[in-house]
C-alpha cells in the first residue's frame, strides 16, 4: 500500500511539491527568459528590471528570518548600509577589488550579527520589531552624522571624490568585472534563481523546518528538541551576511549612495511588504512581491501617473493585509493544494479532504 | 545652569505631546490588543483638522481643537472597525498589524497630501505674549498646552481609575474573557477606548500644532516614540509610568540636542531603547498574568 | 521707356521674387519641432515648491519663443521647443537615475536639470555616457560641470558665502556668529568651510556651528545652547519651513539679535509660514536669484511680467527656471546643428551681451565677454531685508 507521505526525493514531485531537478530547471528557464527579453528594451526597462531583481534578493535574505523563522526583524538598513558603504568606499577610494571586500564584509556581518542576537533575541515579539526598527534609524543616523567616511546626505560614489567627476568604478569580481547594466542583470538573475531554488532546499530540510516550527509556536517547537535560540541565531546571521552582500552590489549598481538609499521605509519596510504581497515563507512569494512594490510605482511614473503611486501602494498593501495575508504565492499554493488534495483523495475518502484545508494555512512549499 | 533649566523647560512641551500621544497607544493596547501603528497618524489627522478650520475656515481655536480630537477619535473608530477588529478576528499575527497599520499610516499620508499639498503649513497661537520664569522664557501658549496636557491626563486618570467605565476598560485589560462572562459590553468598552486613545492623539496634535508646523509626515516620529514608551514601560504598567517614560524621552531628546548635537537628537531615543533592552528584555514592569512573553 | 522689352525684363525679374516670397514664408512659418526634456520633482514632498515654481519659469520664457515662431538657429531652421518633464521627486537617487535614463531612452538630446545635488551626482555618469547637452539648474555640485556636455546656468555656492560677508563688512559693530546649516542641503554643507574661514578672515569670530535636518520642528535646545554664547548674529542656512520656525523660536527665547537666513524664502512663504509679520523686522537674506522676490523689490519690469504671467505658480525657483530657459534659448540661437558638441561649442561661446536685459539675474561676463567660464556662470547673490508691510527689499 502507498504509504501517507512519500519521503524519497522524486524526480518531478517530492513530498513537499515539485522536485529539485524540476525547480533548477525552472529557475534556469525564467533566468534566460527574462534575459532574453531584456535584450531588445529602453535602457530604463533595464534598470527596472535590474532593480526587481535586486530588490527580490534581498527579499529572499530577509524572508530567512521573517517570513521562515517568523522573527519580525527590521534591522536589514544596518548591514545592507553597511555592505554598500563598505563597497563603495573599497571601490572608489581605497582601490581594493570588490570581492575582497565581499568577503570580509561579510564575514563581519556575520560575527557582528552574532554578536547582536545573544542580546536581542531575548526580547520577543513586538518588541523584538521595535528594537530592530531602533537598530535601522540609529545606522542610518550614523550613515548621516559620520560625514567624514560616509560622505553624509551628500552621498558618495564608486568613482571615488565628487568633485573629480570621475567614471563609477566597477565590481571586481575576480573572474569577471561587472560594469555594464546587462552584465549586472546576469549577475542578478543568478543571485536570484540561486537564492530561490536555495530557499526552496532549505524548506525541506531540518534547519528550514526547524525555523518553520520557532514560527508557529516556539514553546511546542522547545518541546520537540529543536534548539529555538540557535535557530534563530543561524536564520539571523543568514539574512544579515546576505543583506550585506547584496549591498556591496546595489553601491555598485547604482554608483551613487545617499544614506535615503537606506531609511527604514526604503531598505526595512519595503522587503517586509514585499514579502507579505508576494507570500511569506514561499521561494518564490519574495520576487513576485518585489515585481509588483518596484514594477508598479515605474510603471506609474512611466505613464505620468506619479501622484497616485503611493497611494496605490498603501491601499494595495492594505487589500492583501485583510484579504489575503498568505499573499500571492500563498493564494496560489492554497488552490494547488486543493487541486491535488481532491485528485489523491479521490470520492471515497472525505477525512484526508480535510487536513489539507486545515495544513495549508501556514506550511510553505514550493 | 541656567541653559539647564531652559532646556527642561524646551522638553516639558516635548513630554506633553509624547505623554498624550503614548497613553492613548497604552490604552488601545492594554485593552484592545492592538499593537496601532497608525497611532501617531492621528496625531497629524489632529493637526490638520486645527489647521483647516482655524485658517482654512475661521473657527476659533479651543473649539476647532475639541473638534480636532473628535475627529481623530472618529477616525479611529473606523479603522477599528473597518481593520483592526477585521485582523483580530482573523488572528492576525504581528506583521500583519504592522503591515496594516503602515499601511493605513501611508494611505493617509497621502489623501492629507492631495487636499493640503506637501508644503509646511502653520497654525496661528490663540494666546500671544511670552512668560519669563527666572531663567527661563517661554511663550504664554505653550505653558497652556503643558497645561491643557495635564488636565487632559489627569481626567483621563480620573476615568481610568475612578469611574465605572474605567473599572470595566481595566477589566478588559486584565482578562478579555472574564469580562465579557461579567456582562461587560466588551465590544462597546473596547471601541470607546480606542476613540479615546486616537482621541488624545489629536488633541495633541491639534495642540502642537500652533507651536510648530505641519506637513502630512509627522506622525511617524510620534508613533515610533509611543511604542519606545510602551515596550520600555511593559506589559502591566500603570498610567503614571507611562507618563514617566514620556517625560524621560522628551527630556533625552532636548538635552541631546542641546548638549551633544542637534542631528542626533532622534537617534538618541533609540540608543537609549536599545541600551535599555539589553538590560531588561521585557521591559520595566511585568505583566501580572501567566505569560510575560504575552508582548 | 516703357515698351514691352522693359515690360517682360521687370516681370522676369519680379516673378521668382514673387515665387519666393510665399516659400519663404512658408519655411519661416513651418518651424521644426525641438524635444527638450527638464527633469524635476513632479511628485513627492518638493513637487509644488520646487518643481511647479520652476516649471512656471521655464514655459514662460518657452511659450513666448514658441509664440514669435520659435527659436531661429544658425543653421537656419526654427525650432519650437516641446519641453516634456521627467519626475524625479528627490527622494530617491534611483529614481532620479532613472528618470534621466527614460529622457535618453525617449532621445532627448537637450536636458535640463536635475534640480538636486544628490541626483545630479546620481546622474553623473549617464551624463558623461550620454549623447545630450545638459544645462544644470540650480543644483550647485561641483562635479558635472568637469564634463564636455554639461554646462551650469545657476550660481555656485560660494555667491551665498560672498552675499554673507559683504553684509559683515557693512556691519563691522556685529563681532560674533553663531550658525546652523542643513545638512540635507549639501551644497551649503560643503561651502560650510569657506564660510567659516571668510568670516574669520574679515576679524570675527564663530561661536557655534550646529546642524539640523529638512523636516525638523523644534529648535530651542540647539537655540538655547547657541543664546549662551550670546551671538550678536543668528545665521540660518538652509529651507523656508525650518527658517521661519527658528526664527520664531529664537525670538521666543529671548534672542534679539539679527538674523540672516543663506536660502531663498519667497515674500509668500514668509507670509504663509510667519504668521506674526513683527518677527521678520531685524531679518536679512543673503541668497541668489531663485525667485523672483528680489526682483520684484527692485522694481524690475520683466519681473514683474513674469508675475503677472504666472501668478501663483511662482516660487522658489520661477527665477532660476526662466534665466535657464533664457540661457538655453540664446545658445540655441547660436548652434550650428542640434548635436551635444555644436550646442557645447555654442554655450562655450555665448557672449554675455546676448543675455542683456532678457534675463531676471545679472549673467556677469567673465574676462573674455563670455558668460561661461570652465561651463560655471557669473552671477552675483542678492542681500535683501525684510521691510514690514513690503516684503523683501534690496539692501545693496
Amino acid at each position: 500500500m502507498k504509504p501517507a507521505i512519500d519521503l524519497r526525493a522524486g524526480l518531478v514531485f517530492d513530498a513537499f511539491g515539485l522536485g529539485l531537478p524540476v525547480r533548477i530547471a525552472t529557475a534556469v528557464v525564467a533566468a534566460v527568459t527574462v534575459y532574453a527579453a531584456a535584450q531588445g528594451t529602453s535602457m530604463s526597462t533595464l534598470g527596472t528590471i535590474n532593480a526587481v531583481c535586486l530588490w527580490a534578493c534581498v527579499a529572499l535574505s530577509v524572508n530567512l528570518v521573517i517570513g521562515i523563522c517568523g522573527q519580525m526583524n527590521l534591522a536589514n538598513t544596518a548591514f545592507m548600509g553597511f555592505g554598500a558603504y563598505a563597497g563603495v568606499l573599497s571601490t572608489g577610494f581605497w582601490h581594493w577589488p570588490a570581492w575582497i571586500t565581499l568577503t570580509v564584509a561579510a564575514l563581519v556581518a556575520g560575527v557582528a550579527a552574532w554578536m547582536l542576537s545573544a542580546a536581542i533575541f531575548r526580547s520577543k515579539g513586538l518588541v523584538f520589531a521595535v528594537l530592530t526598527t531602533a537598530i535601522s534609524l540609529v545606522a542610518y543616523s550614523v550613515m548621516v552624522n559620520w560625514s567624514s567616511v560616509t560622505g553624509g546626505l551628500g552621498g558618495i560614489s564608486t568613482g571615488g571624490p565628487l568633485e573629480d567627476g570621475g567614471l563609477p568604478g566597477a565590481l571586481d569580481l575576480a573572474l569577471v568585472k561587472i560594469n555594464e547594466p546587462m552584465e549586472y542583470l546576469v549577475l542578478l538573475l543568478t543571485m536570484t534563481a540561486a537564492l530561490s531554488v536555495g530557499t526552496s532546499i532549505l524548506l525541506r530540510r531540518k534547519t528550514g523546518r526547524s525555523w518553520l516550527a520557532v514560527r508557529e509556536d516556539e514553546v511546542l517547537a522547545a518541546s520537540l528538541g529543536i534548539d529555538v535560540p540557535r535557530e534563530k541565531r543561524r536564520a539571523f546571521v543568514a539574512a544579515s551576511m546576505l543583506g550585506t552582500s547584496i549591498g556591496l552590489v546595489y553601491a555598485h549598481m547604482v554608483a551613487f549612495i545617499t544614506p535615503d538609499s537606506f531609511t527604514f521605509a526604503h531598505a526595512a519596510f519595503a522587503p517586509l511588504v514585499m514579502i507579505m504581497i508576494g507570500g511569506s515563507g514561499t521561494a518564490v512569494g519574495p520576487i513576485i512581491g518585489a515585481s509588483i512594490v518596484i514594477g508598479v510605482p515605474e510603471a506609474l511614473r512611466a505613464y505620468e501617473l506619479e501622484g497616485l503611486g503611493t497611494l496605490i501602494y498603501g491601499c494595495l498593501l492594505l487589500f492583501v493585509v485583510l484579504v489575503a495575508p498568505t499573499g500571492v504565492a500563498g493564494g496560489l499554493q492554497s488552490l494547488a493544494r486543493r487541486a491535488v488534495a481532491h485528485r489523491r483523495a479521490g470520492p471515497a475518502q472525505p477525512s484526508t479532504q480535510g487536513e489539507p484545508a486545515a495544513a495549508e494555512a501556514k506550511t510553505p512549499t514550493v | 545652569m541656567d541653559g539647564l533649566l531652559q532646556q527642561i523647560a524646551n522638553g516639558a512641551v516635548l513630554a506633553s505631546a509624547y505623554i498624550l500621544v503614548a497613553v492613548g497607544l497604552y490604552l488601545i493596547f492594554s485593552v484592545l490588543d492592538i499593537p496601532n501603528f497608525a497611532h501617531g497618524e492621528m496625531f497629524t489627522v489632529g493637526a490638520f483638522t486645527q489647521y483647516a478650520l482655524v485658517v482654512q475656515l475661521g473657527v476659533p481655536f479651543w473649539p476647532s481643537l475639541a473638534a480636532a480630537a473628535a475627529t481623530a477619535a472618529a477616525l479611529g473608530v473606523l479603522l477599528e472597525r473597518t481593520v483592526f477588529l477585521r485582523l483580530r478576528a482573523k488572528q492576525a499575527n504581528l506583521v500583519a498589524f504592522l503591515i496594516a497599520g503602515l499601511a493605513v499610516g501611508i494611505i493617509l499620508q497621502e489623501l492629507l497630501r492631495s487636499v493640503f499639498g506637501t508644503d509646511a503649513l502653520a497654525v496661528p497661537a490663540p494666546i500671544e505674549g511670552l512668560v519669563t520664569l527666572g531663567p527661563v522664557r517661554m511663550s504664554m501658549y505653550r505653558i497652556v498646552v503643558i497645561a491643557v496636557s495635564l488636565v487632559s491626563v489627569a481626567a483621563l486618570g480620573w476615568l481610568v481609575y475612578r469611574s465605572t467605565f474605567g473599572t470595566r476598560l481595566r477589566a478588559l485589560a486584565l482578562n478579555r474573557d472574564l469580562a465579557a462572562l461579567s456582562g461587560i459590553n466588551v465590544s462597546g468598552v473596547g471601541t470607546g477606548a480606542f476613540a479615546i486613545g486616537s482621541g488624545l492623539a489629536g488633541l495633541a496634535g491639534g495642540l502642537l500644532s500652533a507651536t510648530s508646523s505641519l506637513t502630512p509626515y509627522i506622525g511617524f516620529h510620534p508613533t515610533l516614540v509611543s511604542f519606545v514608551i510602551l515596550i520600555m514601560v511593559g506589559a502591566g504598567a500603570r498610567l503614571a509610568t507611562v507618563l514617566a517614560g514620556g517625560v524621560v524621552m522628551a527630556l533625552v531628546e532636548s538635552l541631546t540636542a542641546g548638549y551633544i548635537g542637534n542631528s542626533m537628537r532622534e537617534a538618541a531615543v533609540f540608543v537609549l531603547l536599545i541600551v535599555f533592552l539589553v538590560w531588561r528584555p521585557h521591559g520595566l514592569t511585568r505583566g501580572a498574568d501567566a505569560q510575560p512573553a504575552r508582548l | 521707356m516703357l515698351n514691352l522689352r522693359t515690360l517682360i525684363t521687370c516681370a522676369a525679374l519680379c516673378a521668382p521674387i514673387v515665387t519666393m516670397a510665399p516659400a519663404g514664408a512658408l519655411a519661416q512659418g513651418a518651424a521644426e519641432s525641438l524635444p527638450v526634456a527638464v527633469l524635476l520633482p513632479r511628485s513627492g514632498p518638493s513637487a509644488d515648491s520646487f518643481g511647479g515654481s520652476m516649471l512656471a519659469g521655464l514655459n514662460f520664457v518657452f511659450d513666448a519663443v514658441n509664440a514669435a515662431g520659435g527659436v531661429k538657429a544658425a543653421d537656419g531652421k526654427s525650432y519650437k521647443i516641446a519641453l516634456k518633464t521627467f519626475d524625479d521627486p528627490l527622494t530617491d537617487v534611483k529614481i532620479a537615475q532613472t528618470a534621466a535614463q527614460r529622457a535618453l531612452d525617449e532621445k532627448y538630446r537637450i536636458i535640463i536639470g536635475p534640480v538636486g545635488s544628490g541626483s545630479a551626482s546620481a546622474v553623473q555618469p549617464q551624463m558623461a555616457r550620454s549623447d545630450a547637452f545638459w544645462l544644470l539648474a540650480p543644483s550647485v555640485v561641483p562635479g558635472p560641470t568637469k564634463l564636455p556636455n554639461v554646462f551650469r546656468a545657476a550660481p555656485l555656492l560660494k555667491v551665498y558665502n560672498e552675499a554673507v560677508l559683504d553684509w559683515l563688512k557693512m556691519n563691522p559693530d556685529v563681532k560674533t556668529v553663531a550658525m546652523a546649516t542643513d545638512q540635507t542641503h549639501t551644497g551649503l554643507v560643503a561651502a560650510t568651510g569657506e564660510l567659516v574661514s571668510g568670516i574669520e578672515g574679515l576679524g570675527r569670530k564663530v561661536v557655534a556651528t550646529e546642524s539640523f535636518r529638512q523636516g525638523d520642528k523644534d529648535f530651542r535646545a540647539m537655540l538655547t545652547s547657541m543664546l549662551q554664547k550670546r551671538p550678536d548674529l543668528y545665521l540660518h542656512r538652509g529651507f523656508a519651513p525650518e527658517a521661519a520656525l527658528s526664527l520664531e523660536q529664537i525670538r521666543e527665547l529671548g534672542g534679539q539679535m539679527p538674523v540672516m537666513w543663506n536660502s531663498a524664502v519667497t515674500a509668500a512663504e514668509v507670509r504663509k509660514l510667519v504668521p506674526n509679520e513683527n518677527l521678520m523686522a531685524n531679518v536679512v537674506q543673503a541668497a541668489t536669484g531663485q525667485s523672483l522676490d528680489p526682483f520684484l523689490g527692485a522694481g524690475m519690469e520683466l519681473a514683474k511680467k513674469v508675475k503677472d504671467a504666472v501668478g501663483d505658480k511662482a516660487g522658489t525657483f520661477t527665477a532660476t527656471g526662466h534665466d535657464a530657459a533664457v540661457v538655453l534659448v540664446e545658445i540655441l540661437k547660436r548652434t550650428k546643428s542640434m548635436d551635444k558638441a555644436a550646442i557645447s561649442a555654442a554655450a562655450e561661446s555665448l557672449p554675455a551681451s546676448a543675455l542683456e536685459g532678457k534675463t531676471l539675474n545679472t549673467f556677469s561676463p567673465h574676462d573674455d565677454g563670455l558668460v561661461f567660464k570652465a561651463h560655471e556662470v557669473n552671477v552675483p547673490g542678492t542681500l535683501m531685508t525684510w521691510q514690514l508691510g513690503k516684503g523683501w527689499v534690496a539692501s545693496r
